[in-house]
């Protein structure tokens, strides 16, 4: 049985219900539908793929690269030049790196990203956190949710991992924000400058731990990998901003998220604060299912003719995964767009999944974990005083939205 | 249900660290390479469970194998 199905759309970028302009195609790609071949704005052909078992499927199938390749698919059409530097720059990237180098490169970082390394910052985290809501006690309410905490926090967090010094972090947390934040608020101009301001910076960052070793996450990856001739000085540098900034706008956008939405279910709410140790884990894990639609989609391009419920994906031809989708997918969750921290939601999408799923994982469930904690026990009257803000999606980018709060 | 094995491929295990998260009696990651150590290869009762949901659907990159049961 094939049920496969050519529709003339352009591709989606977000889902359906969000309000962007270039949403309209998502519609047609209700969750649980059969793989589906769209032609992207740039010309290329790709495979939808949005239902849970099939995204499993294929991004643990060694059969798909995310190495540049003629047609991978590109969802904009973009300048020769653009594509040319992408290329070049994604053979440093781990995120665009096939295995075996991959898993080289992998675990070069990994040692600092497991479960017991997360674990150790979880004092650290929760004395930034006890600051940042001193402060916003101090400033008193209404304020606004994401420059108070889900902005700073995480670029503190990653600054702690890279060991950036005090006095040097303001480059980066300046910078980084302009970089997640949504083209309302920088121009593309602006975006150029942060980025040009950071690599500048990362690769300060990066010949002072070469010649003076450090005992931290970043430190820790240089010298690993000062040991193997798998990167040059503009690689590491590379390297280092993808460490630092790869998960900075997800978490962000968890952070408010999440604590919007748990305040939109006070039944929820209470649950939770009566079971915290029963019930954190499977919250972090159902506001992550729960928002996996807010992300960039996951592409990739076949190796060898890939045959799956009886459609074939052809050598070269590019996939793009629509994980909120398979997120949201009603043969997988019952009642999927529903909100629920009762439920096994253990294994969504939202990090990924196959060999590139996200590692920096244990850190952004432990932000999440503490910051939810400590907001509903600092201030048990938290309220949303801004509720009617759209959250934004613009050009597809995840929405840095505003969630001004009172107590 | 008794005659459940389970094996781990440190070859394909790209340190997720979900197979400790849901059966940490089952499962660890080694500290030095972050890579999966196997604790118990007969598991019983609910951590046989988590381990067939783990290899399953929860481990990303298939490097649980589940024999027998
Ligand atoms: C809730 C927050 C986060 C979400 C939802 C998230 C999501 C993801 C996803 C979907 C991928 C896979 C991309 C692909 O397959 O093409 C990924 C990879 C990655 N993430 Fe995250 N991420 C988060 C936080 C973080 C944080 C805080 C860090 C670093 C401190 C981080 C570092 C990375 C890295 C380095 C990769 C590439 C891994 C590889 O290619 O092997 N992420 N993330
Ligand atoms: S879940 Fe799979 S990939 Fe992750 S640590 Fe366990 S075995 Fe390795």
């Amino acid at each position: 049985m094939t049920d496969a199905m050519e529709i003339p759309a352009t591709c989606p970028v977000a889902p359906r219900g969000w309000p962007n302009p270039l949403l309209a195609e998502y519609d047609q790609v209700p969750a649980g539908r059969p793989l589906t071949q769209v032609t992207m704005p740039s010309g290329s052909k790709a495979w939808l793929v949005s239902q849970h078992d099939h995204i499993q499927r294929l991004l643990a199938d060694d059969r798909f690269s995310v190495e540049p390749h003629p047609t991978f698919p590109i969802r904009f059409p973009a300048p020769q030049e653009l594509l040319d530097m992408i290329a070049r720059d994604s053979k440093n990237l781990l995120v665009t790196m096939d295995p075996p180098r991959h898993t080289r490169v992998r675990q070069m970082a990994l040692p600092d990203f497991t479960i017991k390394a997360a674990e150790k910052l979880r004092p650290r985290v929760q004395e930034l956190i006890d600051g940042y809501l001193d402060r916003m006690e101090a400033a008193g309410g209404p304020l606004d949710l994401v420059q108070a905490l889900a902005l700073p926090l995480p670029a503190q967090v990653i600054c702690e991992m890279a060991g950036i010094p005090e006095a040097e972090r303001d480059v980066f947390t300046r910078n980084a924000a302009i970089m997640v934040g949504t083209r309302h608020s920088y121009t593309m101009d602006e975006k150029m400058a942060a980025n040009n301001e950071l690599m500048e910076y990362f690769a300060t960052l990066v010949t002072e731990k070469q010649k003076n070793p450090t005992d931290d996450m970043l430190g820790n990856f240089i010298t690993r990998a000062g040991r193997t001739d798998e990167f040059d000085h503009h690689g590491l540098t590379l390297m280092t901003k993808m460490l630092l900034l790869a998960g900075y706008e997800f978490i962000v956008n968890r952070i408010a998220l999440g604590t919007q939405t748990l305040l939109d279910h006070p039944d929820q709410l209470k649950a939770l604060q009566a079971d915290p140790a029963g019930l954190m884990p499977k919250t972090v894990n159902e506001v992550l299912r729960h928002f996996s639609i807010v992300d960039e989609i996951i592409a990739r391009v076949a190796l060898a003719d890939v045959e799956i419920d009886g459609v074939t994906i052809k050598e070269g031809e590019g996939i793009l995964v629509l994980k909120g989708l398979g997120d949201r997918d009603p043969a997988k969750y019952t009642d999927p767009d529903a909100f629920d921290i009762h439920r096994d939601s253990r294994d969504h999408l939202a990090f990924g999944y196959g060999v590139h799923q996200c590692l920096g994982q244990h850190v952004a469930r432990l932000m999440m974990e503490l910051c939810f904690t400590s907001l509903f026990t600092r201030f048990p009257g938290l309220h949303v005083v801004e509720s009617d803000e759209p959250i934004e999606l613009v050009d597809g980018l995840p929405p840095v939205h505003k969630l001004v709060v009172g107590w | 249900m008794s005659g459940m094995r389970v094996s781990v491929d440190r070859d394909r295990c790209i340190g997720a660290g979900l197979c400790v998260m849901s059966a940490p009696s089952v499962f660890d990651q080694e500290d030095d390479t972050g890579l999966v150590v196997l604790l118990d290869d007969r598991p019983a009762g609910v951590d046989s469970e988590h381990a067939r949901k783990i290899a399953e659907h929860i481990c990303p990159s298939k490097a649980i194998r589940i024999t027998g049961g």
